[in-house]
């Protein structure tokens, strides 16, 4: 089954694939559509969480541990951002590339996203192809 | 008891109850579950350290303080009576506030769990959850005790003598604290286990005064291990790494799967402290670099 809006976030950290939800809404930063899951918890912005974690990784410094280890309360963990935040950090540190199983999207080809695909059997925009 | 320690303990469910009491750990149930049973008991076992070391200092503070004015009761008890009172009447407090510290002190290393195992273990659970399916269940046994405990304890060496040190004596513990399981959306089997190999080493000498001196120094070396199957309909092994992540690895290609192994050791002197989630990470990761999809279609979930 298709959704009509998708969520363009992707989830996944060794493998990265299309989040599956409807959109709710849309990223003041990206302008792409979102699903609530994937809202970074702002209090004044609609930011997904790919560039929350993207915003918040041009302030830490490289090498940084790709998961804080104070922060960890329950609110913290519930964050959907952390896991975001972790990803981007461990792909950039640890020249990690995920596996591309999700549709294709400009985005990640912008954000500096090092991807291993090639190219979908089913020919419906996306799959495999290089990054 | 502290009020807040109180307070958290009695938030905790019975389940996280029994856990502090049992310190062991061990089921299956989405990672989620897992963030909401272990989250309160890290937070409580940060408020138990607290409230130790303040009734440690309070204990020491009572102590010292009950044991001055025991020497200066005798002297006011000759040179006034009424002022002897007086001071019996404080020591007898200052004996209540040391027992109080030394039941709270009791009460909290009874119910003090190892930390490292959850400062691990939380900010895995997030990650992990993001490769696995929707509610699917994150198995995981971990151990909460104390690693030096006598049951890890493996041989001993005979007393040796070292530099400055004219007995040395090592002791060997073996403590596997963590290990689990999951199942990835793209169908790879993912099982880890860690295991932590600790050195204690008693050295003993005699200082330029002559008064023997024994300190205790430890070591550590955790080891972890990682095991992924990779289904053939969805992977297939590589010829080599495409990184060198210093890993050793095993690769076993068959007909319906590739399993692959991989194992890292990381040293340490802080016996106390986990070793960095992204250790795992590159395990894992170094097992995805040894597989390419043979399939082309995209995956959801």
């Amino acid at each position: 089954m298709t959704t009509v809006d998708p969520c363009a976030c992707k989830r996944g950290f060794f493998t990265l694939r299309d989040c599956g939800n409807a959109a709710t809404t849309s990223c003041e930063m990206c302008s792409r559509r979102v699903c609530s899951e994937h809202l970074a918890p702002r209090v004044q912005a609609r930011v997904c969480v790919e560039c929350a974690a993207r915003q918040e990784e041009g302030e830490l410094p490289k090498g940084s541990p790709v998961v804080p280890p104070t922060k960890r309360s329950a609110a913290e963990l519930e964050d959907a951002t952390v896991p975001h935040r972790a990803r981007r950090r461990y792909y950039d540190d640890w020249s990690y590339s995920p596996w591309w199983w999700a549709s294709s999207d400009a985005y990640y080809a912008s954000s500096g996203y090092h991807t291993r695909s090639f190219d979908d059997d089913d020919d419906d925009d996306g799959g495999f192809g290089d990054s | 008891m502290s009020k807040q320690l109180r307070e958290i303990h009695g938030r905790l469910g019975d389940e996280a109850q029994k856990l502090t009491e049992s310190k062991t750990l061990e089921g299956a149930r989405p990672w989620r579950e897992w963030v909401e049973l272990l989250d309160p008991l890290h937070a409580m076992d940060q408020e138990t350290d607290r409230v130790r070391s303040r009734a440690t200092t309070q204990m020491i503070t009572a102590g010292i303080l009950a044991f001055l004015l025991f020497i200066a009761t005798i002297f006011a008890l000759v040179a006034s009576p009424i002022a002897g009172a007086i001071c019996v009447v404080i020591l007898l407090g200052l004996i209540a506030w040391f027992f109080a510290a030394m039941r709270t002190r009791g009460y909290t290393k009874r119910i003090d769990l190892e930390r490292a195992p959850l400062d691990f273990v939380l900010p895995l659970l997030p990650i992990l959850g993001e490769d696995a399916e929707r509610g699917a269940p994150v198995s995981l046994r971990v151990d909460l005790r104390e690693p030096t405990r006598p049951d890890n304890r493996g041989q001993s060496s005979q007393p040796y003598a070292k530099g400055r040190y004219h007995k040395i004596v090592d002791t060997w513990y073996t403590h596997p604290w963590c290990a689990g399981g999951v199942r990835f959306v793209d169908r790879a089997v993912v099982q880890w286990q860690i295991v932590d190999y600790i050195k204690v080493a008693k050295k003993t000498k005699r200082n330029p005064r002559g008064k023997i001196k024994t300190k205790t120094k430890s070591k550590k070396r955790s080891q972890l291990e990682v095991a992924v199957t990779f289904p053939a309909k969805m992977y297939e092994a590589t010829d080599q790494a495409r990184w060198d992540r210093q890993v050793k690895e095993k690769v076993k290609p068959a007909e319906s799967k590739t399993a692959i192994r991989v194992r890292r050791t990381v040293k340490s002197t802080d016996v106390a402290s986990p070793p960095d989630v992204r250790h795992l990470l590159d395990l894992l990761a170094s097992a995805y670099e040894r597989v390419e999809p043979t399939r082309g279609k995209k995956l959801a979930g």
